[in-house]
């Protein structure tokens, strides 16, 4: 085997063994359960729809759940290696240094699999297969993003509230950003207020800096009586969660890049 | 303060390999061609549903009620504006959009968001309807906390006279005004003496002097201006009730004023 492969499923392997050390799959478990509990309290109160109240209310749940851990769980399995000098260590090694970046990558990403089968797999109970296969898909890719936006966000920062203050802004604006734009735009905001030409510019801006990801794991997928309408748009829905992550997540990782080679060890 | 990595310890970014400079721009040029090829955002118009309870709001809320009660008006506004104010107005369920408004206002009463959205935003569709829906929902509102909300009642009595036509529906809100013990607040006098502009225009001109005479016996009036005023008004019905009809002078410009005294 090549000696960087190498490294790089060492690094993959010690990120995956790390989340275990610190009790991530309890973690994961516990959001799970709360998930669970909280869907199951949200279809008792609702008078009708109560299935699709209480699959939305999961798939919502736990898209958050999900995302926010990881991200925290990057941010201090990051924090932890600066400080124990682990990442300095790997760093000195003679293999380049994208072999650290793209091993931590890949072990998140073994961890992603592992989170998404799991809440996939508790989704094909609620709702039909292919859209909750679609939401699954769209779950993984989601996550790699923020999960590399927080790896970033750590190699720059070396602070773990200002990482996290940064990757939870970042996905709330991602989230957000198309409604923002259509209210900027709406006919109830005068057009010549300068404020509001302002903020309509900026948020034209972000949009464009930033992955849509409105568009990304929607809970409506998950509305059992709209099955065959969201697995007949599930291809384009995929097509563009595929593209727009991988687009990112180079964009990401290539800044994750340059600011580790200008490191000094 | 060591918070960011600090730019002495940084090596030049042209150790860097070349790949990955590369890689970053060529990304960052995909991204923005990416996002500018994409269809620009439609607001497609979906219907409003049914609001949740109340109790389920509470627990949204999480002891924020009032930050919810804007995050709700906001929403609220976004999606009426989903396509347009003339056809998403026309759009929505009346119905649940009256609940929305009622469980915003529940979170916290004594915002005035919903009051002012029934009345100046949701109110102007021309939709009779869907108009005293909302007024409806003005009038339910002001018994609650009459001090408050006599604004949003006044311009409901205003929006049944000229924009529904409908002078009883005007004159019963008008009558809940002057009826609901409102004149030991700080208010105009006015809001309580709508109640004869509308009576004289419903051609009631007996209970309509009575009225104005009652005001006057009150005490209550103390403003010279309003007294002259009123004994003006007096004499006109009276010579009205003489004539034995019904003749409308000086009564726009009294409702206009009133009208803007409503919206400052």
């Amino acid at each position: 085997m090549n000696p960087n492969l190498r490294i790089l499923s060492a690094i993959a392997a010690a990120t995956l063994l790390e989340s275990r050390r610190t009790h991530f799959p309890l973690l994961m478990g516990l959001l799970t359960l709360s998930g669970l509990g909280l869907s199951l309290f949200a279809s008792t109160l609702a008078i009708t729809e109560s299935a699709t109240i209480g699959a939305m209310t999961l798939g919502g749940f736990l898209r958050l759940a999900a995302i926010l851990a990881m991200a925290l769980f990057v941010l201090t399995s990051q924090a932890r290696e600066q400080q124990d000098k682990g990442m300095a260590q790997l760093l000195s090694l003679e293999s380049p240094r994208a072999i650290y970046l793209f091993g931590k990558m890949v072990g998140y990403l073994w961890i992603h699999l592992a989170i998404v089968t799991l809440l996939t797999g508790l989704m094909l109970l609620f709702a039909a297969p292919l859209p909750a296969l679609g939401w699954g898909i769209s779950l993984l890719c989601e996550m790699t993003l923020i999960s590399t936006l927080a790896l970033l966000c750590q190699l720059s920062f070396h602070n773990v509230p200002i990482g996290f203050a940064t990757v939870s802004a970042f996905y709330l604006l991602a989230r957000s950003v198309t409604a923002l734009r259509l209210v900027a735009g709406g006919p109830i905001m005068p057009d010549s207020a300068t404020s509001v030409m302002l903020m309509s510019s900026i948020l034209d801006g972000l949009a464009f800096l930033l992955p849509d990801l409105e568009r990304f794991t929607r809970s409506a997928w998950l509305i059992q009586e709209r099955a065959i309408e969201m697995t007949a748009q599930l291809p384009d829905a995929l097509g563009f969660v595929l593209v727009q992550t991988l687009l990112y997540t180079a964009l990401l990782a290539a800044a994750a890049l340059l600011d580790l080679y200008r490191k000094s060890v | 303060m060591k918070m960011f990595a600090s730019s002495a310890r940084l090596r030049p970014l042209s150790v860097a390999p070349l790949w990955s400079r590369l890689l970053l721009i060529g990304a960052l040029a995909m991204q923005l061609l990416w996002h500018s090829v994409q269809p620009t955002p439609q607001a497609k118009a979906e219907p409003l549903f049914a609001a949740p309870s109340g109790s389920t709001l509470r627990l949204m809320a999480l002891g924020e009620p009032e930050l919810l009660s804007r995050g709700l008006m906001l929403w609220l506004q976004a999606f009426d504006y989903q396509s347009g104010v003339s056809v998403t107005f026309q759009g929505l369920d009346y119905r649940h959009l009256e609940d929305w408004l009622t469980q915003i206002l529940a979170l916290d009463p004594l915002s005035s968001y919903p009051l002012l959205s029934a009345s100046r935003l949701y109110a102007e569709v021309k939709d009779p309807e869907k108009q005293r829906r909302m007024i409806h929902f003005l009038h339910r509102s002001f018994l609650q906390d009459p001090p408050r909300r006599w604004r949003w009642v006044a311009h409901a009595a205003i929006l049944a006279k000229h924009r529904l036509n409908d002078l009883p529906l005007a004159l019963k809100l008008a009558r809940t005004l002057s009826q609901s013990g409102i004149e030991q607040y700080d208010i105009p006098h006015w809001v309580t003496q709508m109640e004869f502009v509308i009576l004289e225009d419903m051609g009631e001109l007996e209970q309509a002097v009575q009225m104005v005479r009652t005001l006057l016996h009150s005490g209550q009036i103390i403003d010279a201006n309003e007294i002259h005023f009123l004994m003006e008004r007096l004499e006109m019905l009276e010579r009205q009730q003489q004539q034995g009809g019904v003749q409308k002078s000086g009564e726009p410009s009294y409702m206009k004023k009133v009208e803007q005294e409503i919206m400052p």
